[in-house]
């Protein structure tokens, strides 16, 4: 079941006092007060300065296990508080976070996108799921599908987080390839070995 | 053939070097200022040489393109700073920060709203981050450049100190303020070595004649250049440590220690007197050196030099073995004076404490708290230690943890003038 905001300010106000030893904490610019006002089960999520699109004119097509893609297929851009990028129909792009969140190991969250930036044809296309134990800032898919380009700004509010309790699995964090990050990250997909076998078949 | 044609071909060709320049992403207008300002000097100097004709001077031809090839040879590693200042390698979210960090050093009568001071923040394909100082092709203009490969590495920002130094130096005139007294420690250096300087010198007949016949002081004069060189890097090591505190003699072990082999420079102290007075200033501003820090450096060979000038370099370094508490006092009064705030033990506690919980820190005093926290961070060995899977990337974290810190503590300023 869903946090409730007071379940959420408990844990937030917990997690900034002194000797916290596994706090959730989701910072900066958390309104707390407009958290305790609205009663919502979400905290909205702001957009930071970092995106990253695909090269498409230097490969032929994504291949799953092709490692490369983060460092010799994508281009990175930094648009700093006060600028603005430009989401044109059909687009898509990695952004992040600007908030850094750390869950602990007894919570879970979804991150969806804001239903006002749906209406206008922004899609947070996020994966949703956020484990136990993450910490660094969230990687968003944003995909414009509608007819005009979209201006979007460090600093918006573009999605929303919900949170959950979960019983400790005494797991320390998830995979380290997407913990600490302050940039939007592809991941390695890679193929297993149940895949590679049906693969070879 | 022509000359004139050859230089105006020249010009033109920078020109449209510029244009393509103007294309690349500036994440701030500081660079597209500074590219402008360099497209506008060239545009000038096309309009002069394209003025000249059939009745100009050969001489003056000669001399306007000699000039202009000049221009180039200066202007061309610029624009390459200028457009390694866009590549995202670099760590951005230092500028905003940095930028109002030399605003208040440089400018500290000006209102704050009122500072002018632009920045270039970039790296350098040299593993030197001391590259540009304050340069009259671009006024107002500060220059920082990190080796390319740590141009990301926030732990290295405290060294932008003593770039900052060099324009505080420039600016402040003083070179002109430390002159006589280093000229005095010279010329005492010399009268107390007075058989060992006239074995070199003959010429000169008695103490008397040092500072009163032209050849006489032209003896010492190479001297003098020294010593105000090395008082000037002192000066802006000083600076660094001023502002940063320890974290600057950590970036500074971290880029140099224990050193290159190659002999040293004599615009430089030598270095483990350019050491032992980085951990004589920070005792004397009270921050605590790290623990051995002497222990982690060398000196370098020495270099080959003629008699005469090995007795100048002598000179020199005594000069500014003697000059060291002043440039230490003048250091630390000009960044009082500017308002920035210094390190503060219980501030960097508290944003190494959110540290080992791998998150930023909210409403951090000061820059220089940040990254004294970030090098506590590194330089904690046990660091994260029940979180195998962020300390097996321990140095990638703590740069992009202490970077996210940075952009925070950025727009907590934002948000607080705002109101």
């Amino acid at each position: 079941m869903n946090l409730t905001a007071d379940e959420v300010l408990s844990y937030l106000k917990k997690g900034q006092e002194p000797g916290a030893k596994d706090p959730l904490v989701i910072t900066p610019y958390s309104d707390l007060d407009k958290l305790k006002d609205s009663g919502l089960a979400a905290i909205d999520l702001r957009l930071g300065t970092w995106f990253v699109t695909l090269r498409a004119a230097r490969m032929p097509y994504m291949k799953i296990e092709d490692s490369t893609v983060q460092s010799q297929l994508s281009k990175t851009r930094y648009v700093p508080f006060g600028g603005a990028y430009y989401l044109h129909p059909r687009t898509f792009v990695l952004g992040i976070t600007l908030q850094w969140i750390r869950l602990p190991k007894n919570l879970t969250a979804f991150v969806i996108g804001k239903s006002s930036w749906g209406r206008r044809g922004l899609i947070i296309a996020t994966a949703t799921g956020v484990h136990p134990g993450f910490m660094g800032c969230l990687t968003l898919e944003l995909t414009n599908v509608g007819e005009i380009p979209i201006e979007i700004k460090p600093g918006v509010e573009i999605c929303q987080i919900f949170l959950q309790e979960v019983h400790e699995t005494g797991a320390t964090c998830v995979g380290s390839q997407f913990v600490g990050s302050r940039k939007p990250r592809f991941g390695d997909v890679g193929l297993d070995d149940i895949a590679k076998k049906l693969g070879e078949a | 053939m022509s000359l004139l044609n050859y230089t105006i071909g020249r010009i033109e060709s920078i020109l449209a070097s510029i244009k393509q320049l103007e294309g690349a992403e500036f994440p701030y207008q500081d660079s597209q200022d500074a590219l402008h300002t360099i497209q506008r000097f060239f545009e000038r100097q096309l309009n002069d040489l394209k003025a000249l004709d059939e009745n100009t001077s050969p001489y003056v031809v000669k001399q306007k393109c000699s000039f202009s090839l000049m221009d180039l040879f200066r202007c061309l590693p610029l624009l390459g700073f200028i457009l390694r200042s866009t590549n995202v390698r670099n760590a951005f979210e230092i500028f905003g920060p940095l930028r109002n960090t030399a605003r208040a050093v440089l400018e500290p009568e000006a209102e704050v709203q009122e500072r002018t001071t632009k920045l270039l923040l970039s790296s350098e394909w040299g593993y030197s981050p001391v590259t540009y100082h304050e340069i009259s092709d671009l006024p107002g203009f500060v220059l920082i450049g990190l080796p390319a490969p740590e141009s990301s590495n926030p732990l290295l920002i405290p060294l932008s100190g003593h770039e900052l130094g060099h324009s505080v130096w420039a600016r402040r005139r003083f070179k002109q303020y430390f002159r006589p007294d280093i000229q005095k420690r010279i010329l005492a250096y010399i009268k107390t070595h007075w058989k060992e300087y006239q074995a070199l010198f003959p010429s000169v007949s008695s103490p008397a004649e040092l500072d009163t016949i032209l050849f006489a002081r032209q003896t010492w004069l190479r001297a003098l250049h020294w010593a105000l060189k090395q008082a000037e890097e002192s000066f802006c090591d000083f600076v660094g440590i001023s502002i940063y505190g320890t974290s600057y003699l950590r970036a500074f072990a971290y880029l140099l220690s224990p050193n290159v082999s190659s002999p040293r420079s004599a615009n430089y102290p030598d270095s483990m007197a350019r050491v032992r007075n980085l951990v004589k200033a920070a005792n004397s501003y009270e921050f605590e050196p790290t623990k051995d820090y002497e222990d982690m450096f060398r000196d370098r060979p020495p270099q080959q030099l003629r008699p005469e000038d090995k007795f100048r370099l002598s000179a020199a370094d005594y000069a500014l073995e003697k000059t060291v508490d002043g440039l230490i006092s003048k250091a630390e009064e000009f960044v009082s004076l500017s308002g920035v705030l210094k390190p503060d033990g219980d501030g960097i506690k508290s944003i190494y404490e959110r540290y080992k919980l791998v998150v930023p820190a909210e409403k951090c005093r000061s820059l220089a708290d940040i990254l004294n926290a970030a090098w506590e961070a590194y330089e904690d060995r046990g660091l994260w230690s029940s979180m195998p899977d962020v300390a097996k990337d321990k140095n990638r974290v703590i740069r992009d943890l202490v970077l996210k810190n940075i952009e925070m503590f950025h727009g907590e300023h934002i948000l607080r003038n705002a109101q």
